[in-house]
This record gives C-alpha cells, sequence and structure tokens, in this order.
C-alpha cells in the first residue's frame, strides 16, 4: 500500500513532548545567555548564583569570561593608557604599552587593563603571578635579567604618567621571581624624569 | 479556544517550520571564514602569550582563573594547554584545517566539533585575552551542528538526495539552529549597543576620542577631534539600534544589512579589529539568507 507524503512527513516530525522540552530548552538557554551578557560589568546576586550554577554549560559555550568583550573598548578605568616599564642599569624598557601598534596590541591593552585591575585593588598575590610571568617572558626574549619593574598610567592627560606600581626584582636560584613593592598598592606619584633608553 | 494556542502555534512555526529553505552552504562558509581568521590570530600569538614561557604562563594562568578558590568555576576550566603548552601550535593548525573544512561544507559537523573542542580550550587556558567577537563564534558553531550536510563541491548531487530522503525532523532541527543563530546574532548587537550606552563615555563622544587617540583604527590620531569623535559615538549606537529595528521588520531587512556594514566600517575606522569585523560578518549571514517558502515568513528573526 502506498503511504501518502503528508503522513510519512507527520510520523517522522519531532514529537510534541520533544518540542516542548526543546521550546524549553531554548528559553532557559537565552535566558542564561541574557543573564551572562547583562551581567558584564555590574551584577547581581541573583545573576551571581545563576552564572555560578551554569558554569559547565557556560564554559562549554565558550563564554566563561568575567568580562565578555563586546564594546569597543573596555570598562572606562581599564582603558585609560598604561604601560610597563623594566629597568635594568641605568636602561628603561617600555615592555607593555596600551599604546602600541603590534599586532598583538589588543592582548598588550588586555593584559595590561588586568595588570591595573589587580594594583589598584590591591590584588598582591596576582600582581605578583602576573608580574613574575611577563617578567620572565621578557627576560628570555631579551636575554639579560631586569632589576625594577614600573607600571605607570595616565589618569589626568595633563598630569601625565604616573606610577601605580614599583617593585624590585629579587632573583634568586631555583626560586620563582620575587617583587619588593616601593609603593602601597593605592598611592601615586607622579613621574618627574621622562623614561628614557630602549623602547619597544 | 484555549488563549494559548495561537501564541504556541506561532512558537511553532518560528522555530519549527520546515517549509523554508536554509542556505546552509553560505552559513558555513561565513562560519568557516570566521573560524579562520580567529585560528590564524591565535597562530600569531599562542605560543608567545601562552606557551611554556610567554608572557601569561600556565602557572600565572591557572592562578588567574582562580584555581582553587570556590565560585569561579575554575574546576571546570579544562585545557589542554595548561599541562601541555607546546601543543598550542599543533592545534591551531587542526582548527584552521577545520575551519577551511567548515567554510567548504566537507565534513561540516566533525569539523565545526573539532573547532569548538580547540576554540573552548584556547578561552579556557587565558579568558581574559580572548578576542572580541570570539564569545559569539563558539555557539554558532555548536549552533551550525544542528543544519543540514552537503559538501559545496557537490552541492547539485547532494541537494537533491537530501531534499527526497531527509524526514522532516531533521528539518526542524535544521530551523532550530538557523533560528538560534538569528536570534543570538540581535541578542549580541543588543549587548554590544547597552554595553556602549553603560559607558558614559560613549554618551560624550569620549570613548571614541579616546581611541581614536590611541591610534588603533585606521583613522589617523589627526582625526581625534571632540567632533569627530562625537559624530561616530553618536552614529555608532545610532545605527546598532536601527539596526535592530531593521532586522526585526521584514521589509527593512536589506536596510539592516546596509547598517551592519556601516557598523562594521566605524569599527574598522575606529579600532582596527579586522578578526571582530570578520566574525560579526560572518556570523550574521544567517541573518541575510532567503527564505523560499510556499507560506510568507511570519517572523522576522
Amino acid at each position: 500500500m502506498r503511504v501518502s507524503d503528508s503522513n510519512l512527513s507527520t510520523s517522522a516530525s519531532i514529537p510534541p513532548l520533544w518540542k516542548w522540552i526543546l521550546s524549553g530548552t531554548l528559553v532557559i538557554h537565552f535566558v542564561i545567555l541574557w543573564t551572562v551578557y547583562s551581567s558584564n560589568w555590574r551584577r547581581s546576586s541573583t545573576q551571581d548564583r545563576w552564572l555560578n550554577s551554569f558554569h559547565p554549560y557556560l564554559f562549554g559555550l565558550g563564554l566563561g569570561s568575567e568580562m565578555v568583550p563586546v564594546d569597543w573598548g573596555r570598562a572606562p578605568s581599564a582603558d585609560l593608557p598604561t604601560r610597563l616599564v623594566l629597568q635594568y642599569e641605568d636602561k628603561a624598557l617600555i615592555y607593555l604599552d596600551t599604546k602600541t601598534m603590534t599586532w598583538d596590541r589588543l592582548k598588550q591593552r588586555q593584559l595590561l587593563g588586568i595588570l591595573a585591575s589587580t594594583i589598584e585593588a590591591g590584588d598582591d598575590e596576582s600582581v605578583t603571578q602576573l608580574l613574575a610571568s611577563v617578567v620572565a617572558h621578557a627576560e628570555k626574549v631579551q636575554g639579560n635579567g631586569f632589576e625594577l619593574v614600573r607600571v605607570e598610567k595616565i589618569s589626568d592627560p595633563e598630569v601625565g604618567y604616573e606610577e601605580i606600581y614599583r617593585a624590585s626584582i629579587v632573583h634568586e636560584e631555583n626560586a620563582p621571581l620575587r617583587f619588593v613593592p616601593a609603593l602601597e598598592p593605592q598611592r601615586t606619584i607622579r613621574r618627574v624624569v621622562e623614561t628614557g633608553g630602549a623602547q619597544r | 479556544m484555549n488563549p494559548l494556542s495561537v501564541p504556541v502555534a506561532e512558537w511553532n512555526r518560528f522555530w519549527f517550520r520546515t517549509d523554508f529553505k536554509i542556505h546552509h552552504q553560505a552559513i558555513r562558509l561565513g562560519l568557516g571564514i570566521a573560524a579562520l581568521a580567529t585560528f590564524i590570530s591565535h597562530l600569531l600569538f599562542a605560543d608567545d602569550w601562552l606557551g611554556n614561557e610567554g608572557w601569561l604562563n600556565p602557572t600565572a594562568g591557572l592562578y588567574l582563573v582562580g584555581q582553587g578558590i570556590e565560585g569561579t568555576g575554575a574546576e571546570f576550566r579544562w585545557s589542554l594547554f595548561y599541562t601541555y603548552p607546546t601543543l598550542l601550535i599543533p592545534a591551531c593548525w587542526i582548527g584552521i584545517v577545520a575551519s577551511v573544512a567548515i567554510g567548504l561544507s566537507a565534513a561540516p559537523r566533525v569539523a565545526a566539533a573539532v573547532a569548538v573542542a580547540i576554540l573552548v580550550m584556547l578561552h579556557h587556558r587565558a579568558p581574559l585575552l580572548i578576542g572580541r567577537g570570539e564569545p559569539l563564534l563558539v555557539p554558532f558553531l555548536l549552533y551550525s551542528l544542528m543544519l543540514p550536510v552537503g559538501a559545496v563541491l557537490f552541492q547539485s548531487k547532494t541537494k537533491s538526495s537530501e531534499q527526497s530522503v531527509a524526514p522532516t525532523w531533521k528539518s526542524e532541527l535544521a530551523t532550530v539552529g538557523f533560528r538560534l543563530m538569528q536570534v543570538h546574532f540581535v541578542i549580541w548587537i543588543l549587548f554590544s549597543v547597552t554595553s556602549m550606552l553603560g559607558n558614559e563615555g560613549w554618551w560624550t563622544g569620549e570613548a571614541v576620542r579616546q581611541l581614536l587617540v590611541d591610534g588603533q583604527g585606521w583613522l589617523p590620531v589627526s582625526a581625534a577631534t571632540v567632533t569627530l569623535a562625537e559624530y561616530l559615538a553618536h552614529a555608532v549606537v545610532l545605527v546598532q539600534l536601527a539596526f535592530l529595528f531593521a532586522i526585526m521588520l521584514p521589509p527593512f531587512r536589506s536596510v539592516g544589512l546596509v547598517l551592519l556594514s556601516l557598523f562594521l566600517i566605524a569599527a574598522l575606522l575606529v579600532i582596527g579589529d579586522w578578526q571582530y569585523v570578520i566574525i560579526l560578518a560572518g556570523t550574521s549571514i544567517p541573518l541575510w539568507s532567503e527564505c523560499r517558502s510556499s507560506t510568507p515568513a511570519v517572523l522576522p528573526v
């Protein structure tokens, strides 16, 4: 017996129960998505709970970032020009700069944004971890040890770069790099002498 | 009559309709190009940034994602690149091959799954260093798993065979994937414009002026005047809002394409982020895919 095309088509469609389940999943998917997007810069405790509960799902979707990069800049404070300066002997090297024009400039801006945020938040351990990684990389590339690291930021264009962090770098054998901060995390001082020496 | 029957019918019609044709090859071509641009970008920086002695080495990376701290979800951030950073470059090359396969619709589901796995591991390795638009690409690649298959190179052959034997549930599932892309893209633009409006600098033009001063985009630094920055800032916000309206109204869909193009041009001028522009252009293709249906499409997205 010949079965009509319409009957075939109906029998092979998604069953109504599954459509309900699929529809519910779609709604939940977009609610979670909206929660991620809407909590990009500021989040309520409810949003926080939601995001924590759905971590595995979000990470699977590639949405495991605390700050989803969608705006053309970052947060207003993180957008301010920042640079990381390494010193050895009497030379200073601008090693990371938000004004750089190299192909990895977005990464440099992001890394400096994280660094400046952690310095301003007084999160010493994160600062140490980040700096240890950056300085080790710089020493490998430059082939020499550095003595001092400074992070400078322009908060007021009329004032220019101000130091937000300065630390001596301590090299010990068979031990990770140590940093001895010379400034309180929140304290800033105006730079008097322009940085000289090699620039990257 | 049940008052919910009409909305339920419309919902089902929107998400599960089978009477239109999805240009899955064009969609995959866009996604393939977007994925290719992303993997090339990762290939350029992967080793220098995320390698054993990179700017952000695995130890610092683990610390920053909050390893060992409750509530950060770090336990779910699995990435092979923490343990084996030497795999970064080979993985990027595999991603490039997968992207080409997606673009050509050659084994597109396997290729998309491979690309997603690698991208997600890259994201987990350095979540705060991912590029703009990358969080849009991964879900789109996952959605593409629901689209029908059929290689570009053998288009006519596969098309006819697929149409004759494909059960309805496959078409319905394909519609779900297609709609997910459309709705997600619209939400992304909504997210983009609201993020900008949440930043005072976009109201005063200062955000754009600062970006122009930084010289990141194609406009020269000398163009960083207050007046131009104000015009650009308001234009970028308005273009996105107008795009959202245009995309919701089918007769204005083509205007939406023009508006999105303007937005992308502005992005190149101000931030010069070619990767973001390629991802947005590639993932927007489902919005412009034609619907050849026996009955008119009722919902715009």
